[in-house]
């Protein structure tokens, strides 16, 4: 008897080439069965199969199942029993990257990350100086290409890109309307001869709004919205402060209503008082417009206010993951038990 | 009655990687059962685990085998086993924890701290300040201090925001970690009294209290723990 029989491949699925799906002939969607790698499938989200590392997952009978005989087959150990844990969360990812690699030079600035994002969640990428986190950021948002390894988008039409295959324009668009950058320099991302009511306005035109009035109420609310004087708008972004152009960049940012925000260090450099200022800021907005953010720190205290899931990384590697307070308060990994140990108050 | 809470053959131990890998078994075998309704004290001495125990039911410690039933809705989650966001999703809606120490947000009153739980699940901001200003002042905290953040408060202060914020969502399962630690005799009668009002209403508590006074007010049993060591 054939491996196969009793078995067909999905004809259409729109990501067939980047794994396989069996699915039990005649029988419901809740029974496919998952191999390889790939984003995740509809009735399993990828965080099973990365909950153990696994390849492969078999829904559904024991190890005398025929389809789990051949997932084990193919696949030998790393197949797991999904039986023995709690149901599948459904809800798919926004953004998954899988086995993404890049080295500079000799330098593994990412060794076979898997990353996965869920709508309206903030996950915290952590670690020392030099462990990766901006490099997984730029390739996660598609501004630096991996050497291998790939990074699904899913766009509010439930359809997947492959981030690093789409079109310039095409991400160039997705950089302007569903996603968000907010850099540890707001220099980098705000046009500083323009006023301040005008970066955030611009965000909007290039959205195709084009009524004035309509952009500049806009733009003075979401000046409030940041705690900046309606009074400012006019003026040029040099004349703010450090804290003031974080949270002008954070206007700017929020102001097409993201679906998704990277940011990277968006504290760093700042004094302690300003920095509580913009994580309660930042805290607020993102739990009242429910954006999913990618957040690069390396402050603990961070991500623990803000984050829901945290990742560790170590020279490239993501060492640890997990809910944020079970990742600090219970850490495993001895990188990351001598990171807590390092703060007061982690 | 309906069983809320249940441990099977839960077991957890620290492995301390700065210390050579040190490894400190603190649970073993434990079998919890807690039903609606009822309130079970875990007891033993200083480092017999108790706070562990509790720390593990809330999805903040992890368990290393055995298996952390919690009823959420219709389902029993097993929290030893659940992905994050099914853990955060249990302590949104089923799961309430009262820790010994307030962790402050910077910038964030009084008010809010406490009304934050119920403005997540949808209550307008006028109903969930209003709850949330009722509560404190059961607590006894002034209405005065409802403004400020609760950073400068002092320890006792502090105490009763974290009731307050563990107490206001009403969720059907609460743990509570020395509850009534640093308060005074009087704001350790109204603990009690929302102790047993949650009683009344059907939650499961599982608290830890050394104060014997309190403990007899409101255990419907004790649960003995004992240092690992010693069970061995
Ligand atoms: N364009 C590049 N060319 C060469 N090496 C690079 C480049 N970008 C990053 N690296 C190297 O890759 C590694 C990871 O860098 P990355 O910027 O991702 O670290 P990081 O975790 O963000 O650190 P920090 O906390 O200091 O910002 C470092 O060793 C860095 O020197
Ligand atoms: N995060 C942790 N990492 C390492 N060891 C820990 C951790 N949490 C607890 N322990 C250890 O587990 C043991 C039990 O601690 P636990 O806090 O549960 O005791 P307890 O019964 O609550 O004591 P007490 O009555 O003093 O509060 C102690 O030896 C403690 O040092
Ligand atoms: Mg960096
Ligand atoms: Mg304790």
């Amino acid at each position: 008897m054939s491996a196969r029989t009793g078995f067909r491949r999905l004809p259409n699925d729109p990501l067939s080439g980047s794994f396989t799906r069996i699915v039990m002939a005649g029988k419901g969607p809740s029974q496919i069965v998952m191999v390889g790698a790939g984003p995740p499938s509809t009735s399993f989200g990828v965080a099973d199969q990365q909950r153990c590392g696994w390849r492969a997952c078999a829904h559904h009978g024991g190890r005398d199942d025929p389809v789990v005989r051949i997932v084990i087959a193919e696949f030998g150990s790393a197949t797991r029993d999904l039986r023995c844990c709690n149901p599948p969360m459904t809800e798919p990812t926004l953004l998954s990257g899988r086995g993404l690699n890049l080295t500079f030079g000799t330098i593994p600035a990412l060794a076979n990350v898997n990353v996965d994002l869920w709508p309206g969640e903030l996950l915290a990428i952590v670690g020392e100086s030099g462990s990766g986190k901006t490099t997984l950021l730029n390739v996660l948002s598609g501004r630096l290409a991996p050497d291998s390894g790939t990074v699904w988008y899913r766009d509010p039409a439930n359809h997947l890109h492959d981030v690093h295959a789409m079109p310039a324009p095409a991400l160039r668009t997705l950089h302007r309307s569903d996603w968000g950058f907010v850099h540890q320099d707001p220099r980098q991302n705000l046009r500083m001869s323009v006023s301040a009511g005008g970066n955030v306005g611009e965000r909007l035109m290039a959205r195709g709004a084009r009524h004035y009035g309509d952009i500049r109420g806009v733009a003075l609310d979401w000046l409030s919205q940041v705690e900046i004087d309606a009074d400012r708008i006019d003026d040029l972004p040099r004349t703010f402060s450090g804290g003031m152009l974080q949270r002008l960049q954070i206007a700017r940012t929020l102001v097409t209503h993201p679906r998704l925000v990277f940011m990277d260090e968006p504290t760093g450099g700042l004094d302690v008082s300003v920095q509580a200022r913009l994580l309660d800021l930042i805290r607020s907005l993102v739990a009242r417009l429910r954006i999913a953010v990618v957040l690069v720190t390396h402050d603990i205290a961070v991500a623990r206010l803000l984050a829901h899931r945290i990742a560790v990384m170590q020279r490239g590697q993501i060492v640890e993951t997990g809910l944020t307070d079970q990742v600090l308060d219970d850490p495993r990994h001895p990188y990351t038990q001598l990171l807590v140990s390092s703060v007061l108050n982690a | 009655m309906t069983v809320m809470v249940r441990t099977r053959a839960l077991a957890k131990s620290f492995t301390l990687h700065l210390r050579d890998g040190l490894v400190l078994p603190v649970l073993s075998g434990i079998d919890l059962e807690v039903a609606n309704g009822e309130c079970v004290v875990l007891s033993g001495p200083s480092g017999a685990g108790k706070s562990t125990l509790m720390r593990s039911l809330y999805g903040n410690y992890r368990a290393e085998s055995g298996s952390i039933l919690i009823r959420h809705g219709e389902e029993m989650i097993d929290i030893a086993t659940a992905d994050p966001r099914t853990i955060l999703a249990v302590r949104h809606d089923t799961l309430g924890y009262v820790s010994q120490f307030l962790r402050v947000v910077p910038r964030v009153s009084a008010l809010d701290v406490v009304a934050e739980v119920l403005l997540t699940r949808g209550i307008d901001q006028d109903a969930a300040r209003s709850a949330a200003r009722d509560l404190l002042l059961r607590l006894n905290i002034p209405s005065r201090l409802h403004a400020i953040p609760p950073a400068t408060f002092s320890g006792g202060e502090q105490q009763r925001v974290n009731l307050a914020r563990g107490f206001i969502a009403r969720h059907p399962i609460l743990l509570l970690d020395e509850p009534t630690a640093s308060l005074d005799a009087e704001n350790r009668a109204v603990v009690i009294s929302m102790v047993l009002d949650a009683k009344k209403s059907g939650t499961a508590i599982v608290a830890i209290c050394h104060d014997a006074d309190v403990r007899d007010a409101i255990a419907d049993r004790l649960f003995a723990m004992t240092p690992y060591q010693d069970a061995a």
